[in-house]
Formats: structure tokens, C-alpha cells, sequence
């Protein structure tokens, strides 16, 4: 048999041919790599000298999964789903033998991955290594028959778990559930594969036993099923709302797990194509991709970032003791800085605060948060102590002077080389910076509250931000494992003027006489984590009005405020911080506070305005189409000019919901024609807050869209 | 004491069990928890008694785990929605295992502590099977010193785990050949088939509807692996299933079956007051451990047990059902009691009708509580080997109630 194979090593011995697939960097099964592992496969199936077969992979990964971004471009589902009937026709012919196949998971064994080990008829997985299939959660499902085996060896409820969350499973959990049968070191993996391999051999084990696809001892009785499918459907109607894949999943196993299992992978297959073609699934794969591409800007590229240990924390506040936490659980040394004593103990109140979950969870035993703030945190109310860290992020008072005067001091404090951060949400730090002899080394780094759970970074450059500050920022942004996207300095930078953007056509509607319920339900349906009211009420009406009144006097015209804006702010009540905004929280449920209401029917009522219903469609629209117009804007403006980092910034910072794709992706899906028209008209009703971008009008008459990839 | 009678008797029909082709078996899409849950209301209903009126629910199932574990013997009652207030218990005695929830019930009942004690079976060897991914995923686990430490060697574990090879075992020792069994084969496939087609069965199976792999549903009313067109040059085609020289083969052996069989017990005084009237009165039972190597042998001195409590003779008995679990079973048994062939199994017997395992034990004592019945005969004998060495007999009587 033919051994020479550039991406699986094959070797030979004793009656055993040992397959071990190297595709760096994380033996993704690309069409090239899958085509060499079939003709190794069906060579050691043919070999009369090799009598079983023991299958693993190189480095930390068995195979990591499949090649997602061969789907992408995926339109015509029926060539799709032919050419996944090939991978079907390698992993059945190495399930029916005639020779066991033994799968030695020596890392993550993920997707494609622990689909290929399913066929196999033994699995030695090394401890600790992930497996599972996360398909789901770009929008796929497992299409190489792990609807239909993984339930045949775990049962369909544990199977449906991992299939619906895409959640990973230990091997040890593997273990326990029977998806592997037995665990091993790192370095005894193969002799266990080996040993397996021989009870094979000696007959203690049949291939006819072990073959998932006819396992059936697991599976539930037809009242079983029925009972558990009814039960999942009504949790996920809810759940899943606007996904495709997690309902597909259902019916896969629901129609599935029967008697012929020809007839459930074809049926599966055939699901597995509606998934890749939607745009669901694209705007997920996207988002996964964008993810990965985050902050790898060319003007950074080859530039060694630096490697901060030690990282001083100036403010103890929400953001501050929450960016400590952070900085303690990813492994850093964290020293706090604040005014005073007082201040000081009030902040690690407040830090040990963020670690309650942890604790009540037993994710952390009390005294272990106790040993790591011991070990790991410091305090201080004199700067001259931050003369030894190598990284500085500022979340005091915002205040300009305030602030500047810390920074002033600190450079005659600090080595030149360690980068200023500001967690200003508001302020210029083009205009901070000018403070430094050395403006090249502030950079704005914007964290999202809880620092500790949300997954974006926003990295603000200002104007003399230099790249090796850049560089090392990204860095860092990855080393405590955030999302980085790099955008320019500008009020509100990108996220806050985005989200603003998005939220900020609301106004006009209720000004026009649709109720604000509607507009809330709409948001809702389209897929936002809460309306513009609702999120309004959480970040404080007197603060978003300050903000918008920011926007105003920097940006001009189209940013004044409305009048109905000024009438609800004038009535104080701010939110949910005083009870009250557009809701009233006194009662359990919130309901609309009638304080507001009576404003806004008054200021229908001078202006002759009469209520009137509004189609989802419509609110939708305008909202939107405000939305994608202040990004092009911003765009226009050179705030940012990444749509991929743009959209994957709103999906991580603001929920916007990653089935969308985000703002850009959902203009491209619209068309920048109807974009366009849909702006005009409203300019025409609205004034101009809607007067399109002159980008979005290039793009429309040119045909353009913001993304290429598709 | 009291007296205990046999109120009634309902099970499902035996189907035929394919591990390896799960779709063939008429009943795969059920459980064996929710075949003996279809059973037992319907147990109740024609038994006459009140649901609040049962004391005991003893359940008997020689593989009970997975899905065949029963939480002591209350899911059936859950899954039944039958009164929280009947206690329950599980038992395992492998093949005689609703003969001993029968056996638990009569004693209960007998000693004045209970009135009433519904006796339930179940298995299904298509989803629980014996050996396979039951052994295989460590569901069922034999300790291993057993087989591998010397101290243990004389129990010869390799013959006393393969039912087929104990089977060989007494054929040799009892002289019996080749041509008898097939015989008896034959016999019990045709006996069982002119039963079936003169609707004796009826009145103990409860019809299922049943989804089937096609996606059809089929209503399930009778045994899957009766087949009455067998011969005796069908059977001689056949290769030995256990051992290369062997004599047994898959013809002579009872098949791999599912069901759910359900039996109500109740004190005669009881069942008088309520004017029911019983099917049988159960007089005598026997249990007793045999060399497990040939544990088909255990059937003989288990009858003798109970036909000593009597005072009776072997051939007092009117009727006999013993188990086919192998042909030779039942002709050792015929053999070593001398009994007359025409009064044993004269409804077919498990080679046709099937053995599902812990669930047998309730089709014996009821099929031939119904042959009694239907013959105006007096006396009966249900007996059965057990797996491991053992066998159980029970002796009832039809009275003029």
C-alpha cells in the first residue's frame, strides 16, 4: 500500500497500520487532506499484512473540524450535499470493516472531527482533551452522521445537549457518557490504541458490536421520543428564535434514529444543506472568521507586541474593580490605584463583588479568591508606586483635567515604553493625549460592562497612537482573551455612536405616532437583546441625552436633538436608576410609565400628530437604515473601515444578533439600492438625521456592497 | 393460611427480538417498562379488583438495567398511572423471575399479609440484550475472578454463562438425540400454531398497535415467532449454535423475544367476597439450585419439591407447561418424571411461542391455568430452568369456585 502521504504520516507494524493525520496547524479536514485520509484508509482496509487500523492526529489536535470557510461561498445545495455523501462513503466504509478502526484522540476531537471517531469502533481519547460537535453554532449541524450517531452512543438527550449548545464535553465526561471507552496519558495513548486494537484481534471485542450506526440500545421508545422531541420543540420555539441549525438538529434526530440508517444520513445531509445555504449560517461562519481575524491590522503586521505582566489599575469603580477581575483571572499581576484609603477599600469590596457568581457557583472556593487577591492584587494611593508596571488603564472620574493630570504625572513616573490605556467612554483622547511629551503612547481601551464577561474590546487609536502601542494593545486584547477591533478616535468612537445610530431613529416614529410598545416588540422579534427604551432605561435617559447633546455640538445639524427628546428628558425621571424612565419599574413586570406617556400624547396632540399602528417591516427599516447610515458615516468620517471588525463589534458588544451578521452584513442583504431609497424617503418625512451618507449613494448607484466575500 | 387464587392474566403478545436488525422486531419501538405498563390496567380492570385494592406489585425481569431498571419496581406503576398506594417490588431470579414474583405473592397472600399482589414481567431482548452492548458497555458484569482464579475454576464459568452449552450438556447426559429435539421443535411450532389459529390465545394477549421501521403501525396480537410450516428438514439444515460439534442449534433453542405478561393474585376469601371467580387456586410452589453447568436439569427437582408438599405423583398432574428454553428441557423432564408427552406444552411451548426471560414465568402459570379451564382438568404444573442453576416449579388446581 502507498505510505507516502504529505498530510498523514503512515507506518506500519506488526499487523498494524498507525494513520496519523498532520494538517497543520489544526488538521482542519480541507478537501486535499481528506482525499490523502481516504486513500490511506481505504489502503489499509485493502492491505491483507495490516489487520487493524488505529487512526490520530499530530500536536494538540485529533482533527479540529471541518473547513468552514469552503461553505461560505456554498449557493447550490444539491452539489453541496453530493459531494458531503463522499465524506459519508469514507466514514461508513471504515465503520463496516472489515478491520476495527481504533480512534486515538490525542487533542480536539471536534466537529468532522468526533464524527470521523464515531466511525471508528473503539475510541482512546488522552484526559483532559476537548470533544464535541459545535457545528451549531455557526449555523450548521453536524453533517458527516453525527445527528445519528452520537445519540445511538450517548442517547438522545445528552446527544441533543451537545448537538443544540455545541457546547464541549472533557474526555473524562466523554468517557463517563460511553462516547469513549477508555482514557489514557499523553504518552500511553497509543499503546492503549494498541492494546484495544488486540481485543479486537483476539475476538474479546466484534466490529459488529461496536458499530454506532447499528447501536440501538440507547435509543429512546417511540413514547420516549415523542414525549422528549415535544418537549425540546416548546423549549426552543422560544430559545433559538431566529436560528436556523438547533431546529434543523430536532429534525434530524426526530425524523431520524431509525432502522435505516442509509435513509438518516441522507435525510441528514439534506438538512445540513438547507443550513449551509442560509444566511444564518454565513453570518455566523462570518462572525467566526471576523473573530478570528479581529485587530490583525497591516499597519501592525510583524511588529513584536510587548508582553505586560504587571498591570496598574487607576479607579476602582464599576469598570475598574471589574477590569481587575479580569486582569486576575487571566493571570496577570493587577495594582490599584485610587484617591484615597477610603476609596481604596471601597474598590476591593467591590472586586471581590465581581468574583460572587464564581464563588456561589463553586466555580472558586472563597479561599482560593482570598489567595489569589493576596498573591496576585496590590493597592496604592501614590502613583510613584506604578513605576515598576508595564502597562497603565485608566478608568477614573471623566473628567478632562482630571485625567490628564494623572497622565502628566505618571510619564515622569512610568518607563517610556509602557502604554497609557483610557477607559473613557466619551472624552477625545486625541485631546488627553496632548498632554504627553510622548502622545504616541496613549491609546484608548474601552471595555464593556461586566469587563469580566463581555467579550469585546473596542481599541481606540487617537492621532499620534503609534502602531508598536497598537501592536501591543491587540496583544493584550487576545492575552485576556477579548475580541480586539481597532477603530479611530470620535465621539462615541464606534460601538456608542453605532448603538446610538441604531437606536436613535426611535424617536422620530414616536414623534410620528406609533407607540413605543411596538417599537420595543419590533426590535425584539428582529433579534436585539431589548428595545431602544428598554436599553434607554438601563444606561440612564439623562445620560443618553448628554451624550446625544455631545453628538450635537460636535457633529452638527443632523444630530440635534429632537424636541420630544428634550420633553422626556425634562420630566427627570432618568430610568431605571430613579424608578422610572420610559417604564416604571415599581412593579414586578415594568410597565410604561404614564409620565411619559402623557408627554408624548401631548406632543402629538400640539402637533395635530394622531397614533397610529405601525408594521414591524416599517420600524424595522427605519431603524436599520439609520443604523447602516451612521456607520457609513463613520465610515465616510474614517472612525473605522473594517466592516468585518465593525459588525463583529456590535455582535459582542451590544448583542446585536450574530444570525444578522450585523449592521453591514444585514445592509448587503437588504441592497445598498434599497438602502438608499429607504433613506431618502425618510430625509423626505424625517429631515435630516436620515440624509443618506454620500458613501451609501456611491454604493448605490455603483452596485457595492460592504463585503466581498460572498 | 390462606388460600391464594389466580384472578387473572393478560400479557402482551411475544415478539420476535433481533439485536443486530432491531427493526424486525414487531415491538422495537417499545420499551419493556411501557409493554408491562399497557398490560396492567387493563390486568386490573378485567380481574374485577379496585386499583386501591392491591397490596403488592412485584415485577420479575432477569436483566434489569438500563432502561430495564425499574426503581424498584414503581416505574411500571407510574408509567401504568396506577394508585400510588400498591408498594412494589423488583426480583430476579433470570428466567424464573415472575415465577418467583409469583412465588413472593402467593407466600404474601398465604401468610395473611396481603389480600391482593399483582405479579408483572417484563423483557425485551431486542433493547436490553443478553451479551452484546449490554456486556459490552459493562451494563451487566460477570466478576472476572470467576472465570480466571483457580478457587473458582470448578464452577466452569465459560459453560455456566452459555446457556447453549449447558443445553449440550444435558442432552448428553440425558441419551436423548438430535431427531428428539427437532421432534419436539416441530411439535411446539405446530401445537402453537393450531392454538393461534384457533384463537386460544386471544383471551391472554392484549393487542398493541405498534409503529413499525416502514412507518406503518401494526396492531401486535399475537406470538412473532410461532411459525407452523416448520419441518423436520428445516431444522436438520440447521448448524449448531454453540459449539462446533455441537447438537443444539437455533431451531431447538426458544428465540430471543419481548413482552410485558401480567397475572393478579388475590386471597380466595377475597375474591369470593367480590364474586370473582378465579382461574386457579395455587397450592404448592418449588425452588431449588442444580449443578449450573446443567441447569436445564433444574425443572425436575423443583416439581418434585412442590408435588411433595402435595403428597401427589408426577403423574397426578392433568397438565404440564414446562419452559422451552431449550427442547431438551422440556424431553429431560418428560424423561426423568416420566410423563405422558400429550399433557405437557399442549398449547406449544417457548420454542414457538418464545421465552422472554424474566417475563416467562406469568405465560407458564397463566397459559396453563387457561388449558385447565379449557380442558376441565384439576391439576397443573408450570415449571422453568434458570440460568445459573436453578429451577422453579408451581402446582395450581382448578376448584368449582
Amino acid at each position: 500500500m502507498k505510505t507516502d502521504y504529505q498530510y498523514v504520516k503512515v507506518e506500519l507494524s506488526q499487523g498494524l497500520a498507525l494513520l496519523r493525520m498532520d494538517n497543520p496547524p489544526v488538521n482542519q479536514m480541507s478537501q486535499v487532506f481528506m482525499g490523502e485520509l481516504d486513500q490511506a484508509m481505504r489502503g489499509a482496509l485493502a492491505e491483507e499484512s495490516v489487520k487493524a487500523i488505529i487512526l490520530t492526529g499530530t500536536g494538540s489536535n485529533f482533527v479540529a473540524g471541518g473547513d468552514v470557510t469552503q461553505m461560505l461561498p456554498v449557493k447550490d445545495k444539491a452539489m453541496f450535499v453530493e459531494r458531503l455523501m463522499w465524506v459519508h462513503s469514507l466514514f461508513n466504509a471504515m465503520e463496516q470493516g472489515p478491520k476495527p478502526v481504533i480512534a486515538a484522540i490525542n487533542g480536539n476531537c471536534l466537529g468532522g472531527g468526533l464524527e470521523m471517531a464515531m466511525a471508528c469502533h473503539y475510541r482512546v481519547a488522552v484526559k483532559g482533551v476537548s470533544l464535541g460537535l459545535p457545528e451549531v453554532k455557526l449555523g450548521l449541524l453536524p453533517g458527516s452522521a453525527g445527528t445519528q450517531r452520537l445519540p445511538r452512543l450517548i442517547g438522545l438527550p445528552d446527544a441533543l445537549e451537545y448537538m443544540t449548545t455545541g457546547n464541549f464535553m472533557k474526555a473524562e465526561k466523554a468517557w463517563s457518557l460511553g462516547l469513549v471507552d477508555e482514557l489514557a496519558t499523553a504518552e500511553g495513548l497509543i499503546d492503549t490504541a494498541r492494546a484495544a486494537a488486540t481485543q479486537f484481534l483476539k475476538g474479546y471485542q466484534t466490529i459488529k458490536t461496536r458499530m454506532a450506526s447499528r447501536r440501538f440500545d440507547r435509543l429512546p421508545s417511540a413514547a420516549e421520543k415523542t414525549a422528549l422531541m415535544n418537549f425540546v420543540k416548546a423549549g426552543m420555539a422560544k430559545k433559538a428564535k431566529g436560528y436556523i441549525a438547533p431546529f434543523k438538529i430536532v429534525e434530524a434526530v426526530d425524523k431520524g434514529l431509525s432502522m435505516d440508517f442509509a435513509a438518516d444520513i441522507a435525510r441528514e445531509a439534506d438538512l445540513f444543506g438547507d443550513c449551509v445555504v442560509s444566511d444564518v449560517a454565513k453570518n455566523l461562519i462570518s462572525t467566526f472568521l471576523n473573530e478570528r481575524a479581529a485587530g490583525r491590522l497591516p499597519r501592525i503586521k510583524g511588529l513584536t507586541p510587548a508582553k505586560p505582566r504587571k498591570v496598574a489599575m487607576l479607579g476602582g469603580g464599576v469598570m475598574g474593580s471589574s477590569i481587575v477581575h479580569l486582569l486576575l483571572a487571566s493571570g496577570f499581576e493587577a495594582v490599584l490605584w485610587e484617591i484615597n484609603d477610603e476609596a481604596l477599600q471601597k474598590a476591593l469590596a467591590a472586586i471581590k463583588k465581581t468574583f460572587a457568581y464564581k464563588l456561589k457557583t463553586g466555580k472558586m472556593k472563597p479561599e482560593q479568591l482570598e489567595q489569589l487577591i493576596g498573591a496576585k492584587l496590590s493597592t496604592t494611593t501614590d502613583l510613584a508606586d506604578l513605576k515598576d508596571v508595564d502597562l497603565i488603564i485608566e478608568a477614573v472620574l471623566e473628567s478632562m483635567t482630571v485625567k490628564q493630570d494623572i497622565w502628566k504625572k505618571l510619564e515622569g513616573i512610568c518607563r517610556p515604553d509602557v502604554i497609557f490605556g483610557t477607559n473613557t467612554s466619551a472624552l477625545p483622547i486625541t485631546e488627553m493625549a496632548t498632554v504627553l511629551n510622548d502622545p504616541g503612547r496613549m491609546i484608548g481601551l474601552h471595555f464593556f460592562n461586566p469587563a469580566e464577561r463581555m467579550p469585546l474590546l473596542e481599541i481606540i487609536c487617537a492621532e499620534k497612537t503609534s502602531d508598536q502601542t497598537l501592536a501591543s494593545s491587540v496583544a493584550f486584547g487576545r492575552a485576556i482573551k477579548k475580541v480586539p477591533v481597532v477603530v479611530n478616535d470620535g465621539p462615541g468612537f464606534y460601538v456608542s455612536r453605532q448603538l446610538g445610530g441604531l437606536m436613535g431613529g426611535s424617536v422620530y416614529l414616536l414623534a410620528d405616532g406609533v407607540s413605543g410598545e411596538e417599537i420595543e416588540k419590533a426590535m425584539l422579534d428582529f433579534g436585539l437583546p431589548m428595545g431602544p427604551a428598554t436599553l434607554s432605561d438601563l444606561t440612564g435617559i439623562d445620560i443618553n441625552y448628554h451624550v446625544n447633546k455631545t453628538f450635537e455640538r460636535r457633529l452638527g445639524i443632523r444630530y440635534k436633538v429632537h424636541p420630544l427628546t428634550e420633553a422626556i428628558y425634562a420630566l427627570g425621571d432618568y430610568g431605571r436608576k430613579t424608578g422610572r424612565g420610559y417604564f416604571d419599574y415599581s412593579a414586578k413586570t415594568p410597565v410604561p410609565n404614564p409620565r411619559v406617556t402623557a408627554v408624548v400624547a401631548g406632543y402629538l396632540k400640539d402637533r395635530g400628530v394622531q397614533a397610529r399602528p405601525a408594521a414591524p417591516g416599517e420600524i424595522v427599516e427605519l431603524m436599520l437604515a439609520c443604523g447602516i447610515n451612521e456607520a457609513a458615516l463613520m465610515i465616510e468620517e474614517g472612525i473605522c473601515d473594517r466592516p468585518a471588525d465593525m459588525d463583529l463589534a456590535m455582535i459582542t458588544g451590544t448583542g446585536f444578533p450574530p444570525y444578522r451578521g450585523g449592521v453591514l452584513r444585514y445592509a448587503d442583504t437588504w441592497g445598498l439600492k434599497n438602502v438608499y431609497a429607504k433613506l431618502k424617503e425618510l430625509e423626505k418625512k424625517y429631515g435630516p438625521r436620515f440624509a443618506p451618507a454620500a458613501l451609501i449613494k456611491t454604493m448605490a448607484e455603483e452596485g457595492k456592497t460592504f463585503y466581498q466575500d460572498r | 393460611m390462606q388460600e391464594v387464587v389466580i384472578t387473572g392474566y393478560l400479557r402482551t403478545a411475544q415478539s420476535r427480538c433481533r439485536p443486530n436488525d432491531p427493526g424486525r422486531d414487531w415491538l422495537h419501538a417499545f420499551r419493556a417498562d411501557e409493554l408491562l405498563a399497557k398490560v396492567l390496567p387493563e390486568l386490573v380492570k378485567r380481574s374485577g379488583v379496585a386499583a386501591e385494592e392491591i397490596d403488592d406489585f412485584i415485577v420479575g425481569c432477569a436483566t434489569g438495567v438500563g432502561e430495564q431498571w425499574t426503581y424498584g419496581g414503581r416505574n411500571p406503576i407510574f408509567l401504568a398511572n396506577l394508585p400510588e398506594t400498591i408498594a412494589a417490588k423488583f426480583v430476579d431470579q433470570q428466567c424464573g423471575s415472575a415465577m418467583a414474583g409469583i412465588h413472593i405473592g402467593f407466600m404474601e397472600i398465604a401468610t395473611g399479609n396481603a389480600d391482593v399482589v399483582m405479579v408483572g414481567g417484563m423483557e425485551h431482548m431486542t433493547r436490553v440484550p443478553m451479551g452484546g452492548t449490554t456486556k459490552d458497555r459493562g451494563l451487566v458484569s460477570h466478576n472476572l475472578s470467576l472465570y480466571l482464579s483457580p478457587e473458582y475454576k470448578h464452577w466452569d464459568m465459560m459453560t455456566v454463562t452459555n446457556m447453549g452449552l449447558t443445553a449440550e450438556k444435558l442432552l448428553a447426559k440425558s441419551g436423548l438425540s438430535k431427531q428428539d429435539m427437532d421432534a419436539w421443535a416441530v411439535r411446539s411450532h405446530q401445537r402453537a400454531a393450531k392454538a393461534q389459529a384457533e384463537g386460544f390465545f386471544k383471551d391472554e394477549i392484549l393487542p398493541i398497535d405498534a409503529p413499525q421501521a416502514d412507518g406503518s403501525v401494526m396492531s401486535v396480537d399475537r406470538d412473532q415467532a410461532v411459525r407452523g410450516e416448520t419441518s423436520m428438514e428445516d431444522l436438520a439444515k440447521l448448524k449448531p449454535a454453540f459449539k462446533k460439534d455441537g447438537l443444539v442449534t437455533a431451531g431447538v433453542s426458544s428465540p430471543l423475544n419481548a413482552a410485558g405478561t401480567g397475572m393478579m393474585l388475590m386471597s380466595k376469601e377475597r375474591a369470593k367476597q367480590k364474586g370473582i371467580k378465579p382461574l386457579a387456586t395455587i397450592r404448592s410452589i418449588g425452588f431449588v439450585g442444580v449443578d449450573p453447568t446443567i441447569m436445564g436439569h433444574g425443572p425436575v427437582p423443583a416439581s418434585i419439591k412442590a408435588l411433595d408438599k402435595l403428597g401427589l405423583k408426577p403423574q397426578d398432574i392433568d397438565y404440564w407447561e414446562i419452559n422451552e428454553a431449550f427442547a431438551i428441557v422440556a424431553l429431560n423432564c418428560i424423561k426423568e418424571l416420566g410423563l405422558d408427552p400429550e399433557r405437557v406444552n399442549v398449547m406449544g411451548g417457548g420454542l414457538a411461542i418464545g421465552h422472554p426471560l424474566g417475563a416467562t414465568g406469568n405465560r407458564l402459570v397463566g397459559t396453563l391455568a387457561r388449558i385447565l379451564n379449557q380442558k376441565g382438568a384439576r391439576w397443573g404444573c408450570a415449571n422453568a430452568c434458570v440460568g445459573g442453576g436453578q429451577g422453579v416449579a408451581t402446582i395450581i388446581e382448578r376448584e368449582d369456585y
